[in-house]
Protein backbone atom coordinates (compact mmCIF):
# COMPACT_ATOMS: atom_id res chain seq x y z
CA UNK A 1 0.00 0.00 0.00
CA UNK A 2 2.74 2.15 0.88
CA UNK A 3 4.32 1.98 -2.30
CA UNK A 4 1.05 3.17 -4.14
CA UNK A 5 1.37 6.20 -1.93
CA UNK A 6 4.79 6.49 -3.05
CA UNK A 7 3.98 5.63 -6.41
CA UNK A 8 1.12 8.75 -6.78
CA UNK A 9 3.69 11.59 -4.79
CA UNK A 10 6.37 10.55 -7.49
CA UNK A 11 3.65 11.13 -10.18
CA UNK A 12 2.40 14.25 -8.54
CA UNK A 13 6.59 15.59 -8.37
CA UNK A 14 6.65 14.84 -12.40
CA UNK A 15 3.81 16.74 -12.85
CA UNK A 16 4.83 17.85 -16.93
CA UNK A 17 3.57 21.60 -15.92
CA UNK A 18 5.03 23.82 -13.93
CA UNK A 19 3.05 26.81 -11.91
CA UNK A 20 5.03 29.23 -13.72
CA UNK A 21 4.16 27.43 -17.05
CA UNK A 22 0.71 28.78 -16.35
CA UNK A 23 0.87 31.77 -14.18
CA UNK A 24 -0.45 35.42 -15.58
CA UNK A 25 -2.02 32.73 -18.77
CA UNK A 26 -5.55 34.62 -18.49
CA UNK A 27 -3.85 38.24 -18.84
CA UNK A 28 -1.72 37.28 -22.00
CA UNK A 29 -2.68 38.43 -25.80
CA UNK A 30 -3.99 35.30 -26.34
CA UNK A 31 -6.42 34.61 -23.98
CA UNK A 32 -7.61 37.73 -23.66
CA UNK A 33 -8.40 37.60 -27.54
CA UNK A 34 -10.03 34.24 -26.50
CA UNK A 35 -12.17 35.75 -24.39
CA UNK A 36 -13.20 38.47 -26.77
CA UNK A 37 -14.30 36.60 -29.69
CA UNK A 38 -16.36 34.20 -26.50
CA UNK A 39 -18.16 37.68 -25.13
CA UNK A 40 -18.57 38.19 -29.18
CA UNK A 41 -21.19 35.54 -28.87
CA UNK A 42 -24.41 35.69 -27.43
CA UNK A 43 -24.79 32.93 -24.66
CA UNK A 44 -27.71 30.54 -25.72
CA UNK A 45 -29.54 31.04 -22.30
CA UNK A 46 -28.29 34.00 -20.51
CA UNK A 47 -29.74 33.37 -17.12
CA UNK A 48 -28.43 34.31 -13.55
CA UNK A 49 -25.82 31.00 -12.66
CA UNK A 50 -27.53 28.46 -10.30
CA UNK A 51 -25.75 26.02 -8.23
CA UNK A 52 -27.46 23.08 -9.51
CA UNK A 53 -25.08 20.96 -11.68
CA UNK A 54 -27.49 20.12 -14.52
CA UNK A 55 -25.33 17.66 -16.80
CA UNK A 56 -22.18 15.86 -16.94
CA UNK A 57 -21.89 15.76 -20.64
CA UNK A 58 -21.94 18.23 -22.05
CA UNK A 59 -23.20 18.24 -26.19
CA UNK A 60 -22.12 21.55 -27.95
CA UNK A 61 -22.36 22.80 -31.76
CA UNK A 62 -18.53 24.10 -31.14
CA UNK A 63 -16.13 22.86 -33.20
CA UNK A 64 -15.29 20.13 -31.84
CA UNK A 65 -17.10 16.48 -31.37
CA UNK A 66 -17.14 15.14 -28.08
CA UNK A 67 -17.25 11.25 -29.57
CA UNK A 68 -17.73 10.71 -25.61
CA UNK A 69 -20.93 11.34 -25.93
CA UNK A 70 -22.13 8.16 -27.93
CA UNK A 71 -21.85 6.44 -24.48
CA UNK A 72 -22.86 9.39 -21.99
CA UNK A 73 -25.15 11.53 -23.96
CA UNK A 74 -26.71 14.60 -22.58
CA UNK A 75 -30.84 13.81 -22.22
CA UNK A 76 -31.85 16.85 -24.87
CA UNK A 77 -34.66 16.05 -26.93
CA UNK A 78 -33.47 17.66 -29.84
CA UNK A 79 -30.20 15.06 -30.06
CA UNK A 80 -32.92 12.45 -28.81
CA UNK A 81 -34.82 12.98 -32.06
CA UNK A 82 -31.46 12.93 -34.46
CA UNK A 83 -30.53 9.64 -32.33
CA UNK A 84 -33.87 7.96 -32.88
CA UNK A 85 -34.12 8.81 -36.77
CA UNK A 86 -30.74 8.21 -37.23
CA UNK A 87 -31.13 4.94 -35.70
CA UNK A 88 -33.94 4.23 -37.40
CA UNK A 89 -32.06 4.76 -41.05
CA UNK A 90 -29.81 2.46 -39.68
CA UNK A 91 -32.26 -0.13 -39.46
CA UNK A 92 -33.49 0.41 -42.20
CA UNK A 93 -30.22 0.13 -44.48
CA UNK A 94 -29.47 -2.82 -42.37
CA UNK A 95 -32.51 -4.44 -43.53
CA UNK A 96 -32.02 -3.22 -46.80
CA UNK A 97 -30.48 -6.70 -49.16
CA UNK A 98 -27.11 -5.47 -51.37
CA UNK A 99 -27.72 -4.59 -54.85
CA UNK A 100 -28.70 -7.60 -57.25
CA UNK A 101 -25.52 -6.55 -58.66
CA UNK A 102 -24.74 -9.31 -61.99
CA UNK A 103 -21.53 -9.57 -63.32
CA UNK A 104 -21.97 -8.14 -65.94
CA UNK A 105 -23.75 -4.80 -65.45
CA UNK A 106 -23.19 -1.70 -63.44
CA UNK A 107 -24.23 0.39 -60.71
CA UNK A 108 -25.00 3.86 -62.15
CA UNK A 109 -25.22 7.43 -59.93
CA UNK A 110 -25.79 10.44 -61.21
CA UNK A 111 -25.03 13.67 -58.36
CA UNK A 112 -25.23 17.18 -59.00
CA UNK A 113 -22.31 18.92 -57.41
CA UNK A 114 -21.59 22.68 -56.25
CA UNK A 115 -18.60 23.67 -55.00
CA UNK A 116 -17.14 26.85 -54.31
CA UNK A 117 -13.52 28.31 -55.20
CA UNK A 118 -12.06 31.00 -53.88
CA UNK A 119 -9.32 32.80 -55.75
CA UNK A 120 -6.54 35.68 -53.89
CA UNK A 121 -5.50 37.94 -56.60
CA UNK A 122 -4.08 40.99 -56.37
CA UNK A 123 -7.40 42.71 -57.26
CA UNK A 124 -8.88 40.98 -54.15
CA UNK A 125 -10.37 37.51 -52.71
CA UNK A 126 -13.42 36.39 -54.59
CA UNK A 127 -15.42 33.29 -54.53
CA UNK A 128 -17.29 31.53 -57.79
CA UNK A 129 -19.60 28.56 -57.13
CA UNK A 130 -19.19 25.48 -59.79
CA UNK A 131 -21.59 23.59 -60.53
CA UNK A 132 -20.89 19.81 -62.18
CA UNK A 133 -22.74 16.63 -63.03
CA UNK A 134 -20.61 13.56 -61.93
CA UNK A 135 -22.14 10.36 -63.47
CA UNK A 136 -20.07 7.14 -62.16
CA UNK A 137 -20.51 3.71 -63.69
CA UNK A 138 -19.48 1.16 -61.41
CA UNK A 139 -19.04 -2.99 -61.37
CA UNK A 140 -19.12 -5.31 -58.76
CA UNK A 141 -14.87 -5.61 -58.94
CA UNK A 142 -14.84 -1.76 -58.62
CA UNK A 143 -14.14 -1.18 -62.24
CA UNK A 144 -16.11 1.55 -64.38
CA UNK A 145 -16.40 5.18 -65.64
CA UNK A 146 -16.88 8.22 -64.71
CA UNK A 147 -18.08 11.11 -66.47
CA UNK A 148 -17.78 14.84 -65.37
CA UNK A 149 -19.51 17.64 -66.68
CA UNK A 150 -18.82 20.93 -65.15
CA UNK A 151 -21.59 23.48 -65.45
CA UNK A 152 -21.05 27.71 -65.83
CA UNK A 153 -20.32 29.21 -62.18
CA UNK A 154 -22.16 31.59 -60.49
CA UNK A 155 -21.12 34.44 -57.72
CA UNK A 156 -22.31 34.52 -54.71
CA UNK A 157 -22.51 38.03 -54.36
CA UNK A 158 -21.95 40.74 -57.24
CA UNK A 159 -19.03 41.53 -56.08
CA UNK A 160 -17.68 38.56 -55.92
CA UNK A 161 -18.15 38.74 -59.85
CA UNK A 162 -16.48 41.87 -60.09
CA UNK A 163 -13.52 41.27 -58.80
CA UNK A 164 -13.41 37.95 -60.74
CA UNK A 165 -13.46 40.68 -63.55
CA UNK A 166 -11.04 42.98 -62.36
CA UNK A 167 -8.75 39.42 -62.47
CA UNK A 168 -8.80 38.92 -65.62
CA UNK A 169 -11.94 36.82 -65.56
CA UNK A 170 -9.70 33.61 -65.48
CA UNK A 171 -11.32 30.55 -66.56
CA UNK A 172 -13.20 28.66 -63.13
CA UNK A 173 -14.47 25.32 -64.73
CA UNK A 174 -12.26 22.39 -65.84
CA UNK A 175 -13.29 20.86 -68.55
CA UNK A 176 -14.88 17.65 -69.31
CA UNK A 177 -13.59 14.34 -67.79
CA UNK A 178 -14.41 10.83 -69.17
CA UNK A 179 -12.46 8.34 -68.12
CA UNK A 180 -12.81 4.33 -67.53
CA UNK A 181 -11.31 2.81 -64.44
CA UNK A 182 -9.79 -0.41 -63.80
CA UNK A 183 -10.85 -2.98 -61.01
CA UNK A 184 -10.93 -1.82 -57.34
CA UNK A 185 -10.61 1.98 -58.36
CA UNK A 186 -13.95 2.73 -57.80
CA UNK A 187 -14.51 1.53 -54.11
CA UNK A 188 -13.46 3.10 -51.79
CA UNK A 189 -10.37 2.67 -50.34
CA UNK A 190 -10.31 -0.46 -48.09
CA UNK A 191 -13.86 -0.58 -47.41
CA UNK A 192 -13.92 -3.95 -46.58
CA UNK A 193 -11.63 -3.57 -43.95
CA UNK A 194 -14.09 -0.48 -41.83
CA UNK A 195 -15.25 -2.46 -38.59
CA UNK A 196 -19.14 -2.54 -38.52
CA UNK A 197 -19.53 -1.48 -34.50
CA UNK A 198 -20.03 1.54 -34.29
CA UNK A 199 -17.29 3.16 -31.54
CA UNK A 200 -14.19 0.77 -33.91
CA UNK A 201 -16.15 2.56 -36.79
CA UNK A 202 -16.29 5.93 -35.86
CA UNK A 203 -12.50 5.58 -34.42
CA UNK A 204 -11.48 3.62 -37.67
CA UNK A 205 -13.02 7.09 -39.91
CA UNK A 206 -11.18 9.64 -36.69
CA UNK A 207 -7.67 7.83 -37.48
CA UNK A 208 -7.81 7.20 -41.15
CA UNK A 209 -10.71 9.42 -42.87
CA UNK A 210 -11.16 12.35 -41.28
CA UNK A 211 -9.90 15.50 -42.94
CA UNK A 212 -8.06 16.62 -39.77
CA UNK A 213 -8.51 20.21 -40.57
CA UNK A 214 -12.20 20.37 -39.58
CA UNK A 215 -13.68 19.69 -36.11
CA UNK A 216 -13.42 15.55 -35.69
CA UNK A 217 -17.08 15.60 -35.25
CA UNK A 218 -17.92 17.79 -37.84
CA UNK A 219 -14.72 15.74 -39.61
CA UNK A 220 -16.75 12.52 -38.67
CA UNK A 221 -20.31 13.31 -39.83
CA UNK A 222 -19.17 14.47 -43.49
CA UNK A 223 -16.75 10.97 -44.03
CA UNK A 224 -19.48 8.87 -42.43
CA UNK A 225 -21.97 10.67 -45.07
CA UNK A 226 -19.14 10.39 -47.92
CA UNK A 227 -19.02 6.46 -47.55
CA UNK A 228 -23.40 6.61 -47.12
CA UNK A 229 -23.23 8.06 -50.60
CA UNK A 230 -21.04 5.69 -51.97
CA UNK A 231 -22.97 2.80 -54.44
CA UNK A 232 -21.51 -0.51 -53.37
CA UNK A 233 -21.09 0.13 -49.94
CA UNK A 234 -22.30 -3.51 -47.86
CA UNK A 235 -25.61 -3.21 -45.89
CA UNK A 236 -23.98 -3.74 -42.60
CA UNK A 237 -21.25 -1.07 -42.99
CA UNK A 238 -24.25 1.45 -43.84
CA UNK A 239 -26.16 0.66 -41.03
CA UNK A 240 -23.26 1.25 -38.77
CA UNK A 241 -22.28 4.20 -40.60
CA UNK A 242 -25.81 5.72 -39.75
CA UNK A 243 -24.97 4.84 -36.09
CA UNK A 244 -22.09 6.73 -36.13
CA UNK A 245 -23.73 9.54 -37.23
CA UNK A 246 -26.64 9.04 -34.62
CA UNK A 247 -23.24 9.28 -31.53
CA UNK A 248 -22.10 12.37 -32.80
CA UNK A 249 -22.63 15.07 -30.31
CA UNK A 250 -24.34 18.06 -31.41
CA UNK A 251 -26.03 16.69 -34.46
CA UNK A 252 -29.42 18.23 -34.57
CA UNK A 253 -33.00 16.94 -36.43
CA UNK A 254 -34.34 19.07 -39.15
CA UNK A 255 -37.25 17.06 -39.69
CA UNK A 256 -38.99 16.60 -43.13
CA UNK A 257 -37.21 18.56 -45.93
CA UNK A 258 -36.68 18.96 -49.42
CA UNK A 259 -33.34 18.81 -51.17
CA UNK A 260 -32.50 20.68 -53.56
CA UNK A 261 -33.97 18.98 -56.47
CA UNK A 262 -37.24 18.70 -54.27
CA UNK A 263 -37.79 15.25 -52.70
CA UNK A 264 -38.48 14.80 -49.71
CA UNK A 265 -36.44 13.14 -47.14
CA UNK A 266 -35.12 13.45 -43.35
CA UNK A 267 -32.98 16.20 -42.56
CA UNK A 268 -29.80 15.97 -39.47
CA UNK A 269 -27.26 18.98 -39.43
CA UNK A 270 -23.66 19.53 -37.62
CA UNK A 271 -22.69 23.22 -36.69
CA UNK A 272 -19.00 24.46 -36.50
CA UNK A 273 -16.91 27.37 -35.51
CA UNK A 274 -14.15 25.91 -36.29
CA UNK A 275 -12.71 27.69 -39.39
CA UNK A 276 -13.44 31.16 -37.45
CA UNK A 277 -16.79 31.16 -39.49
CA UNK A 278 -20.06 29.40 -38.06
CA UNK A 279 -20.56 26.50 -40.89
CA UNK A 280 -23.58 23.81 -41.29
CA UNK A 281 -23.24 20.90 -42.74
CA UNK A 282 -26.42 19.00 -43.65
CA UNK A 283 -27.60 15.37 -44.67
CA UNK A 284 -31.02 14.52 -46.30
CA UNK A 285 -31.46 10.84 -46.42
CA UNK A 286 -34.52 9.23 -47.85
CA UNK A 287 -36.61 7.88 -44.33
CA UNK A 288 -37.77 4.73 -46.33
CA UNK A 289 -35.09 3.34 -48.30
CA UNK A 290 -32.02 5.19 -45.83
CA UNK A 291 -30.42 6.50 -49.20
CA UNK A 292 -28.64 9.41 -49.01
CA UNK A 293 -30.43 12.23 -51.49
CA UNK A 294 -28.11 15.04 -50.89
CA UNK A 295 -25.40 17.01 -48.97
CA UNK A 296 -24.68 20.84 -48.34
CA UNK A 297 -22.49 23.05 -46.37
CA UNK A 298 -23.91 26.03 -45.64
CA UNK A 299 -21.78 29.40 -44.23
CA UNK A 300 -24.09 30.85 -41.55
CA UNK A 301 -22.06 33.65 -41.04
CA UNK A 302 -20.09 36.79 -43.06
CA UNK A 303 -16.37 35.35 -44.23
CA UNK A 304 -13.81 36.94 -45.96
CA UNK A 305 -13.63 36.37 -49.46
CA UNK A 306 -17.13 35.93 -49.68
CA UNK A 307 -18.58 39.33 -50.76
CA UNK A 308 -22.54 37.77 -49.74
CA UNK A 309 -24.91 37.53 -46.97
CA UNK A 310 -25.38 34.17 -44.98
CA UNK A 311 -26.44 31.95 -45.11
CA UNK A 312 -25.05 30.82 -48.18
CA UNK A 313 -24.65 27.11 -49.61
CA UNK A 314 -21.15 26.69 -50.83
CA UNK A 315 -21.04 23.17 -51.17
CA UNK A 316 -24.04 20.53 -52.11
CA UNK A 317 -24.33 17.54 -53.78
CA UNK A 318 -27.58 16.02 -55.21
CA UNK A 319 -27.39 12.03 -55.25
CA UNK A 320 -29.64 10.22 -58.08
CA UNK A 321 -31.08 6.68 -57.16
CA UNK A 322 -28.50 3.70 -57.55
CA UNK A 323 -29.76 2.13 -60.36
CA UNK A 324 -27.97 -0.81 -62.08
CA UNK A 325 -27.92 -0.30 -65.74
CA UNK A 326 -26.27 -3.19 -68.22
CA UNK A 327 -23.40 -0.94 -69.98
CA UNK A 328 -21.21 2.46 -69.75
CA UNK A 329 -23.34 3.97 -72.34
CA UNK A 330 -26.74 3.37 -70.43
CA UNK A 331 -28.22 5.94 -67.88
CA UNK A 332 -30.98 6.15 -65.05
CA UNK A 333 -33.52 8.73 -64.70
CA UNK A 334 -32.82 11.16 -61.56
CA UNK B 1 -28.41 42.45 -16.52
CA UNK B 2 -26.31 42.05 -20.14
CA UNK B 3 -23.34 44.19 -18.65
CA UNK B 4 -23.51 42.13 -15.46
CA UNK B 5 -23.35 38.90 -16.77
CA UNK B 6 -20.52 39.35 -19.53
CA UNK B 7 -18.78 40.96 -16.58
CA UNK B 8 -19.20 37.82 -14.40
CA UNK B 9 -18.12 35.84 -17.40
CA UNK B 10 -14.74 37.75 -17.38
CA UNK B 11 -14.03 37.60 -13.98
CA UNK B 12 -14.73 33.76 -14.32
CA UNK B 13 -12.37 33.21 -17.07
CA UNK B 14 -9.77 34.63 -15.36
CA UNK B 15 -10.32 33.17 -12.13
CA UNK B 16 -10.50 29.30 -14.15
CA UNK B 17 -8.30 29.66 -16.99
CA UNK B 18 -4.78 28.69 -15.49
CA UNK B 19 -6.34 25.37 -14.09
CA UNK B 20 -8.09 24.81 -17.23
CA UNK B 21 -4.79 25.61 -19.25
CA UNK B 22 -2.65 23.64 -17.00
CA UNK B 23 -4.96 20.60 -17.51
CA UNK B 24 -5.09 20.73 -21.02
CA UNK B 25 -1.32 21.31 -21.50
CA UNK B 26 -1.02 17.83 -19.35
CA UNK B 27 -2.98 16.08 -21.88
CA UNK B 28 -1.91 17.62 -25.55
CA UNK B 29 0.80 19.69 -26.90
CA UNK B 30 0.71 23.23 -26.16
CA UNK B 31 -0.59 24.75 -29.43
CA UNK B 32 -3.64 22.51 -29.34
CA UNK B 33 -4.08 22.99 -25.59
CA UNK B 34 -4.25 27.15 -25.85
CA UNK B 35 -7.69 26.14 -28.39
CA UNK B 36 -9.29 23.37 -26.01
CA UNK B 37 -9.00 26.02 -23.54
CA UNK B 38 -10.60 28.45 -25.34
CA UNK B 39 -13.51 26.40 -26.76
CA UNK B 40 -13.48 25.00 -23.19
CA UNK B 41 -14.83 28.69 -21.86
CA UNK B 42 -16.81 28.78 -25.17
CA UNK B 43 -18.69 25.78 -24.52
CA UNK B 44 -18.88 27.75 -20.69
CA UNK B 45 -20.35 30.94 -22.51
CA UNK B 46 -23.09 29.46 -24.58
CA UNK B 47 -23.77 27.60 -21.52
CA UNK B 48 -23.34 29.76 -18.76
CA UNK B 49 -26.62 29.51 -16.89
CA UNK B 50 -25.84 25.73 -16.22
CA UNK B 51 -22.37 26.17 -14.96
CA UNK B 52 -22.00 24.79 -11.79
CA UNK B 53 -21.06 27.16 -8.69
CA UNK B 54 -18.37 24.64 -8.32
CA UNK B 55 -17.05 25.22 -12.08
CA UNK B 56 -13.87 23.44 -12.31
CA UNK B 57 -14.76 19.56 -12.14
CA UNK B 58 -17.44 20.77 -14.78
CA UNK B 59 -14.92 22.90 -17.12
CA UNK B 60 -12.58 19.77 -16.29
CA UNK B 61 -15.41 17.69 -17.80
CA UNK B 62 -15.51 19.73 -21.19
CA UNK B 63 -12.05 20.53 -21.54
CA UNK B 64 -11.45 16.35 -20.91
CA UNK B 65 -14.04 15.44 -23.83
CA UNK B 66 -12.59 18.36 -25.85
CA UNK B 67 -8.76 17.02 -25.29
CA UNK B 68 -10.19 13.39 -25.68
CA UNK B 69 -11.50 14.01 -29.38
CA UNK B 70 -8.58 16.15 -30.23
CA UNK B 71 -6.08 13.42 -29.20
CA UNK B 72 -7.98 10.85 -31.16
CA UNK B 73 -7.05 13.13 -34.36
CA UNK B 74 -4.31 12.07 -36.65
CA UNK B 75 -1.90 14.62 -34.73
CA UNK B 76 -2.42 12.83 -31.71
CA UNK B 77 0.86 10.25 -32.11
CA UNK B 78 3.08 13.51 -33.03
CA UNK B 79 1.63 15.39 -30.25
CA UNK B 80 2.23 12.64 -27.80
CA UNK B 81 5.43 11.87 -29.42
CA UNK B 82 6.78 15.43 -29.19
CA UNK B 83 5.59 15.78 -25.39
CA UNK B 84 7.52 12.79 -24.17
CA UNK B 85 10.60 13.31 -26.43
CA UNK B 86 10.70 16.83 -24.91
CA UNK B 87 10.45 15.49 -21.55
CA UNK B 88 13.05 12.90 -22.01
CA UNK B 89 15.15 15.41 -23.99
CA UNK B 90 14.76 18.80 -21.60
CA UNK B 91 17.87 19.67 -19.73
CA UNK B 92 16.96 19.95 -15.63
CA UNK B 93 15.49 23.61 -14.88
CA UNK B 94 16.50 23.22 -11.62
CA UNK B 95 20.13 21.57 -10.45
CA UNK B 96 18.32 19.83 -8.00
CA UNK B 97 15.90 18.29 -10.18
CA UNK B 98 16.39 14.33 -10.62
CA UNK B 99 15.30 14.67 -14.30
CA UNK B 100 15.53 10.90 -14.75
CA UNK B 101 13.60 10.26 -12.41
CA UNK B 102 10.88 12.01 -13.24
CA UNK B 103 11.19 10.76 -17.01
CA UNK B 104 11.10 7.57 -15.51
CA UNK B 105 7.54 8.51 -13.62
CA UNK B 106 6.35 10.15 -16.75
CA UNK B 107 7.29 6.83 -18.72
CA UNK B 108 5.58 4.85 -16.52
CA UNK B 109 2.69 6.79 -16.25
CA UNK B 110 2.33 6.64 -20.46
CA UNK B 111 2.36 3.08 -20.11
CA UNK B 112 -1.31 2.93 -18.04
CA UNK B 113 -4.56 3.06 -19.80
CA UNK B 114 -6.22 6.32 -20.48
CA UNK B 115 -8.35 5.66 -18.10
CA UNK B 116 -5.96 4.92 -15.27
CA UNK B 117 -3.37 7.84 -16.58
CA UNK B 118 -6.82 10.70 -16.58
CA UNK B 119 -8.17 9.12 -12.88
CA UNK B 120 -4.14 9.63 -11.57
CA UNK B 121 -3.56 12.63 -13.61
CA UNK B 122 -6.82 14.41 -11.88
CA UNK B 123 -5.47 13.44 -8.35
CA UNK B 124 -1.84 14.07 -8.32
CA UNK B 125 -2.13 17.11 -10.99
CA UNK B 126 -4.85 18.77 -10.40
CA UNK B 127 -5.58 17.99 -7.17
CA UNK B 128 -9.28 17.07 -7.64
CA UNK B 129 -10.50 13.63 -6.24
CA UNK B 130 -13.69 12.10 -4.61
CA UNK B 131 -16.99 13.87 -5.53
CA UNK B 132 -15.75 16.64 -7.83
CA UNK B 133 -13.73 14.10 -9.50
CA UNK B 134 -16.38 11.86 -10.62
CA UNK B 135 -18.08 14.69 -11.61
CA UNK B 136 -15.45 15.14 -13.95
CA UNK B 137 -14.75 12.11 -15.22
CA UNK B 138 -19.12 11.55 -15.85
CA UNK B 139 -18.89 8.59 -13.43
CA UNK B 140 -20.25 7.75 -9.50
CA UNK B 141 -18.25 9.07 -7.03
CA UNK B 142 -18.03 5.12 -5.73
CA UNK B 143 -16.81 4.22 -9.03
CA UNK B 144 -14.13 6.91 -8.92
CA UNK B 145 -12.47 5.47 -6.21
CA UNK B 146 -12.55 1.80 -7.75
CA UNK B 147 -10.71 3.58 -10.47
CA UNK B 148 -7.99 5.45 -8.80
CA UNK B 149 -7.64 2.09 -6.11
CA UNK B 150 -6.67 0.13 -9.36
CA UNK B 151 -4.79 2.97 -11.06
CA UNK B 152 -2.86 3.37 -8.63
CA UNK B 153 -1.94 -0.14 -8.03
CA UNK B 154 -0.92 -0.33 -11.65
CA UNK B 155 0.99 2.56 -11.69
CA UNK B 156 2.96 1.28 -8.56
CA UNK B 157 3.79 -1.97 -10.35
CA UNK B 158 5.09 0.02 -13.14
CA UNK B 159 7.34 1.57 -10.78
CA UNK B 160 8.52 -1.39 -9.00
CA UNK B 161 11.56 -3.27 -9.61
CA UNK B 162 13.65 -0.80 -9.84
CA UNK B 163 12.10 1.25 -12.54
CA UNK B 164 12.27 -0.77 -14.80
CA UNK B 165 10.31 -0.96 -17.56
CA UNK B 166 7.58 -4.08 -17.67
CA UNK B 167 7.65 -3.90 -21.50
CA UNK B 168 8.69 -1.87 -24.17
CA UNK B 169 8.25 1.80 -23.71
CA UNK B 170 5.27 3.72 -25.67
CA UNK B 171 7.78 6.10 -27.14
CA UNK B 172 9.24 3.46 -29.45
CA UNK B 173 5.95 1.94 -30.37
CA UNK B 174 4.71 5.60 -30.97
CA UNK B 175 8.09 6.30 -33.63
CA UNK B 176 7.48 3.31 -35.40
CA UNK B 177 3.89 4.96 -35.65
CA UNK B 178 4.93 8.39 -37.17
CA UNK B 179 7.10 6.58 -39.30
CA UNK B 180 4.64 4.79 -41.04
CA UNK B 181 2.88 7.49 -41.31
CA UNK B 182 5.77 9.21 -42.69
CA UNK B 183 6.60 6.83 -45.55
Amino acid sequence: MSSEHDSLRRLRDADPVSPEQVRGAARKPGAQAALDRILGEEPKRRAPRRGAFVTAAVLTTVSILVWVAVTRRTPEVELSTAVVVLSEAARTAAGAGPLPLGSDEFVYLRTDQIDHVTSVSDKGVWTALVPRRREVWVTQDGSGRILEVPGRPTFPGPRDRILWRRAGRPRIQGGVSDREYGPGRLLPERVETLPTHPEALAEALLRDRVDSALPPGVGLFVASADLLSEPLVAPTLRAALFRVLAGIGGVEPLGRVRDPSGRAGIGVAITSSSRGTLQRHVLIFDGETSEILAEKVIILERQEGIHADPPIVIESRVYGSSEIVSSLETRAAL
Amino acid sequence: MERESRAAYRAFFEEHYEEVLAFCLRRVDPAAAEDIAAETFLVAWRRWAEVPSDPLPWLFGVARKLGANYLRSIARRRAAVSRLEAEATAGPSDPGEDVTARVQVLEAFRRLSPRDQETLALVAWEGVTGDRAARTLGCSTGAFWVRLHRARRRLAKELRVDGTPQHAPELIVLEEGIEMEQR
